[in-house]
């Protein structure tokens, strides 16, 4: 008898939103999360947009100083090991276990993983050996590897909840949180674990996002309102944005037994390299294609069959005409026109965080039935002819779904997911 | 349209160097400065048992075993781990401009160990030293 | 009459311990001082003796003298009275 993947519980703390109801809300109205942000004390600045998460203070290097929503109770000994990132995946974990109904009591059964993604925090690793460098390295704070490293997420969270299943990170920049859901959904099918929490996090600041303007790979475009348009002639380069985005994904089963209701189904997946250059795309998006057919063949399902793509494309010039020429491979050169939409034009580009926030958003669509448009897109890029790009979400309720994620080194992941 | 009415909180200008006492009660920190005018012993064990607490793991609070502030065992009886005990000393180290060694550190068990330790750390530094405040 | 050092006793413990939803008077006699309704903790508990060694010149040896004297404010008073030289107490 075949295992399946449920997603039971979601938790957002994003630019759009810090609970799936608001989240849900901008989404479909199309009000995005962007605004004027000052990254770095210095008006030469060319960056002049980003999307920050609201309600949470996590800007200093002391642990001391930051705030976060007062219903998240975030106890002293695990704080004092976070990065500032972690405070955002502490708080989207404690609601998506509200949300599948599960307390931390349930989480020590063994049967339980979790897998996690981050690039750590750049911010935090330069202050400690800033101040390791200040001191000969002769002194430190004991917690300056564990809050700061990638790991970080996966070091802290397993210590907290008490997790006694498989737990480890994922590094692939973009595409991390989406191979931390495909090996976690390989996990459930494989009969290793019954329940795993996937949680895609990064941090919003000038150590994290700035090193990605001499990549020339950031808008500098000054309007909060179009910086952010995947697959737009106009387009410059992405918006950063920051928070954490959890899923509870549980073994079908498990989850009946539990009366857990299910968004949606991760019925597949698929990665696939480009195998071309360490930051651009393979100007044909043929490793994102192929990592679609693989999904496609794993879930057992057909292009024709897909009602809606959710795209990486992060408003890059190459990065989204890539993906737009992997789609017409492998939809429209087979008469297949899914609804297509990059839901980075409202929220801005997360980073490690993205598959896994994107992935939420496809179970949300998929339980609430509708399918997110793209709102700024206002002239398609010439790669995009064959494709069904609607401006403004479509109340129409997707049955099959793919979501897309490409990351440094040309690495791409796609998840299947079907409505339950 | 923007999705938020609330103001994100911008990221602050180079932030100053503060004391790691800036978010401890009122009467800790005027303990610290009486301790830096006057080398008062008292002031010195107010400031050193405010960095206990502030360090002690909620786990904790439950009913405690009450020893005498002396032989009150730092990891036996009020519940720290090593890392707390680390995090402390470099807590300390910073507060007074000290360093303290790994070797010296294992020596130090009790809460009276770690008063007398940080009060012979703090004399042998020479004059009350405190980072300078903006 | 209240006793004047259960009166001290009773505001010592909130000063101390900045217990600021509390009322020193309204601390029962016999209210148990560690384990009890004022949920005290193990570092409540040291800096609550630290505070009373300095205030009264005691100094309490073990922790069998800790738990006896801590058991309520009045065993408090008692051990304070057997132990701290006369010119601590107040009149």
């Amino acid at each position: 008898m075949p295992r399946s993947a449920l997603i039971t519980g979601l938790g957002f703390i994003t630019s759009i939103g810090n609970d799936a109801a608001s989240v849900s809300a901008n989404l479909r109205a199309g009000r995005h999360g962007l605004v004027t942000y000052p990254l770095y004390d210095n008006p030469n600045l060319a960056v002049k947009v980003a999307a920050p998460v609201r309600g949470f203070a996590v800007d200093s290097p002391s642990w001391r100083d930051w705030t976060w929503p007062e219903r998240y109770d975030l106890p002293r000994e695990t704080l004092r090991s976070l990065a500032p990132h972690g405070v955002y995946a502490f708080c989207a974990v404690e609601q998506a276990l509200a949300d599948a109904g599960l307390t931390k009591a349930d989480l020590g059964d063994g049967d339980t993983g979790l897998f996690c993604a981050s690039a750590g925090s750049a911010f935090l690793l330069h202050h400690h050996l800033s101040q390791a460098h200040a001191a000969h390295f002769e002194r430190g704070n004991p917690m300056g590897v564990v809050s700061s490293i990638a790991g970080t997420l996966n070091f802290n969270l397993a210590a907290h909840y008490q997790i006694t299943g498989a737990v480890t990170g994922f590094v692939s920049a973009c595409a991390s949180s989406s191979h931390a859901i495909g090996y976690a959904i390989d996990e459930i099918r494989l009969g290793r674990q019954n329940r795993m929490i996937v949680v895609g996090a990064e941090e919003l600041n000038a150590e994290t996002l700035l090193p990605f303007g001499p990549m020339r790979a950031l808008s500098v475009n000054p309007d909060p309102a179009t910086a952010s348009r995947p697959f737009d002639t106009a387009r410059d380069g992405f918006v950063g944005t920051g928070g954490a985005v959890v899923l509870i994904i549980e073994e079908a089963s498990l989850a009946r037994r539990r009366g857990a209701t299910a968004y949606a189904e991760f019925i597949g997946w698929g990665q696939a390299s480009d195998g071309h250059n360490i930051a651009t795309s393979h100007p044909d998006g043929a490793g994102l294609r192929n990592a679609m057919l693989r999904a496609l063949r794993d879930a057992a399902v057909t292009p024709a069959q897909v009602d809606y793509v959710n795209a990486h494309a992060t408003s890059t010039p190459i990065g989204d005409r890539a993906e737009a020429h992997a789609l017409r491979a492998v939809f429209s050169e087979v008469g297949a026109h899914p609804v297509v939409s990059s839901t980075k034009g409202l929220t801005g580009h997360g980073l490690s965080m993205a598959g896994a926030m994107e992935a939420g958003f496809c179970a949300l669509a998929i339980r609430e039935g509708w399918m997110p448009g793209n709102t700024h897109l206002v002239n398609p890029d010439y790669s995009c002819d064959t494709l069904n790009l609607p401006r403004t979400t479509l109340s129409v309720a997707p049955s099959l779904v793919l979501n897309n994620s490409s990351g440094f080194g040309g690495s791409n992941v796609c998840h299947v997911l079907r409505r339950v | 349209m923007a999705a938020d009415s609330t103001e994100p909180v911008l990221p602050k200008a180079t932030p100053l160097k503060s004391s790691p006492l800036d978010k401890f009660p009122a009467a800790v920190r005027e303990a610290h400065a009486r301790f830096v005018a006057t080398g008062d012993a008292d002031s010195l064990d107010t400031v050193v048992l405010a960095v206990l607490r502030d360090h002690q793991p909620r786990h904790t609070r439950r009913t405690p075993p009450v020893a005498p502030p002396d032989s009150a065992r730092l990891m036996g009886d009020l519940g720290f781990d090593s890392l707390a005990l680390a995090e402390i000393v470099f807590f300390i180290e910073d507060l007074y401009l000290v360093s303290i060694t790994t070797g010296e550190l294992v020596k130090v068990t009790t809460v009276g160990e770690l008063r007398a330790f940080v009060r012979a750390k703090v004399a042998a530094a020479g004059p009350a030293r405190v980072p300078s405040s903006p | 009459m209240a006793d004047p050092l259960i009166t001290k006793l009773k505001v010592l413990v909130v000063e101390t311990l900045r217990l600021e939803d509390i009322v020193a008077a309204d601390i029962p006699d016999d209210e148990p001082l560690i384990g009890g309704g004022l949920s005290l903790d193990s570092i409540d508990a040291l800096e609550l003796v630290v505070r009373l060694e300095k205030e009264f010149g005691i100094k309490i040896s073990s922790s069998e003298e800790s738990r006896t004297a801590l058991a309520s404010i009045g065993s408090l008073a008692t051990y304070i009275r057997a132990h701290a030289a006369p010119n601590r107490l107040p009149a």
